[in-house]
């Protein structure tokens, strides 16, 4: 009986009566058989894995806050949109004075280093998957950072994942996917928060919205060295 | 307004839209029922999160195409079926509610922490996208051989079959290789 044709058969529920028989007697008797089946549920169970965290991360995205409009809600509308109006004009009339946010993005955009994997190194843990997304990032293979970091932060709740996936996704040029995740990170609260403050403001750049990443940097005193200096230079030049 | 077949179809497919608009058409009903529970707000989306999650997979291996009721209707039934199981394994043992549908889904808990499933899904990340295509049809979408020949262009199932092999092969010694 073809080996291959039954473990096929159990997986995708056509085996016959006599094939279960035969799958069976080969799960008692073979132990080879036995550890391939093994190693096949264990691929089943970890293709499955990776793709609800895939489409999790995905998911999460929808969460976003929703407030039920009100009479109070319309008048502020209205306000909210001629604020929107001013912004916007003082905003056209920065783009036109100051440099093209593209020009400044080159400028200021120096990749993130890999500060996570060689602390991960010295746990003597070469195979984590930490490890081999920060190879990724390091090889400068970014679509594949990002795979592995989207399971990082589902499964290991690690609290750079946002922050480094916003980064790869601003060398990918995906700066709308970018600023999406660098707000995310820059919520945590947390001790990469600051950096991807700064890495958003580069993402707004990016996006050619200069108006939002004068937003940012004109807190540049907020911000930590090595970013610093830098945001604040970048300030003077959006202002 | 969409259909539940087309609904389907799209969900399958992940079409970015159809699911947010899937997620925000019902969270509201989800979201009133579980709070009944005391639970955080922020489990109660997680528990959400994840009903869609399996509504998608579903979705994915044709379930859907097999149900009696709306696709709204499944998708509150599965996350009642995991509030449930939430709520049991907070210890929480009175729930007052019954599931009207049933629900096949295994989260996988038990075997996350499995040194070969760890391996695996790092390494299943470092085949090729066509054997990782070829796997993904067959053991997550738990495709058929000749749905696959179909979806992937294939001249015969023998030939999937055997790719197939190969990509697993390729897996084990991959593994082998970094870990043997």
């Amino acid at each position: 009986m073809d080996k291959e044709r039954l473990l096929n058969g159990y997986f995708d529920n056509t085996l016959t009566a006599s094939e279960l028989m035969a799958f069976n007697e080969l799960l008692n008797n073979d132990e080879h058989f036995a550890e391939e089946l093994a190693f096949r549920k264990n691929l089943k169970n970890s293709i499955h894995i990776n793709e609800r965290a895939r489409i999790k991360a995905t998911v999460k995205q929808f969460e976003k806050a929703t407030i039920k409009p009100s009479l109070q809600r319309k008048y502020f509308t209205w306000i909210a949109a001629a604020i929107t109006i001013t912004f916007t004009l003082i905003a056209v009339y920065q783009y036109t004075q100051n440099p093209k946010p593209s020009v400044l993005f080159q400028e200021f955009y120096t990749e993130y280093p890999n500060i996570i994997s060689p602390s991960e190194r010295s746990k003597n843990d070469k195979d984590s998957l930490i490890q081999i997304a920060f190879a990724a990032y390091d090889r400068q293979e970014f679509k594949e950072a990002i795979k592995h970091l989207i399971i990082l932060q589902e499964q290991q709740k690690t609290n750079y994942s946002s922050l480094y996936i916003g980064i790869c996704n601003i060398e990918l040029k995906n700066s709308v996917a970018a600023i999406e995740t660098l707000q995310k990170a820059v919520a945590l609260n947390n001790t990469y928060s600051l950096t991807a403050k700064w890495y958003l403001a580069l993402a707004y750049l990016q996006n050619n919205q200069p108006d939002l990443a004068l937003e940012i940097v004109k807190d540049f005193n907020k911000l930590e060295e090595p970013f610093k200096q830098e945001a604040e230079r970048l300030y003077k030049k959006l202002k | 307004m969409m259909s539940d077949d087309l609904i389907q179809a799209e969900l399958s497919l992940e079409n970015y839209k159809v699911l947010e608009q899937v997620y925000r058409d019902n969270k509201g009903v989800f979201v009133a029922f579980a709070k009944k529970y005391n639970l955080p707000d922020e489990d109660i989306i997680d528990i959400y999160q994840d009903a869609i999650v399996a509504l998608v997979e579903h979705a994915k291996k044709g379930k859907l195409s097999e149900l009696n009721c709306a696709i709204s209707t499944y998708l509150i039934g599965i996350g009642k079926f995991m509030l449930l199981k939430h709520l049991k394994k907070k210890k929480i043992m009175f729930v007052p509610f019954d599931i009207e549908i049933s629900v096949e889904w295994d989260d996988l808990e038990h075997v996350q922490k499995e040194q070969q499933v760890h391996l695996l899904q790092i390494y299943f990340l470092k085949l090729g996208s066509h054997c990782q295509k070829i796997l993904e049809l067959f053991y997550y979408q738990e495709k058929k051989l000749g749905d696959i020949v179909n979806a992937l262009g294939y001249d015969n199932k023998d030939v999937v079959k055997s790719q197939k092999s190969r990509c697993i092969k390729q897996l084990r010694e991959l593994i082998e290789t970094n870990h043997g």
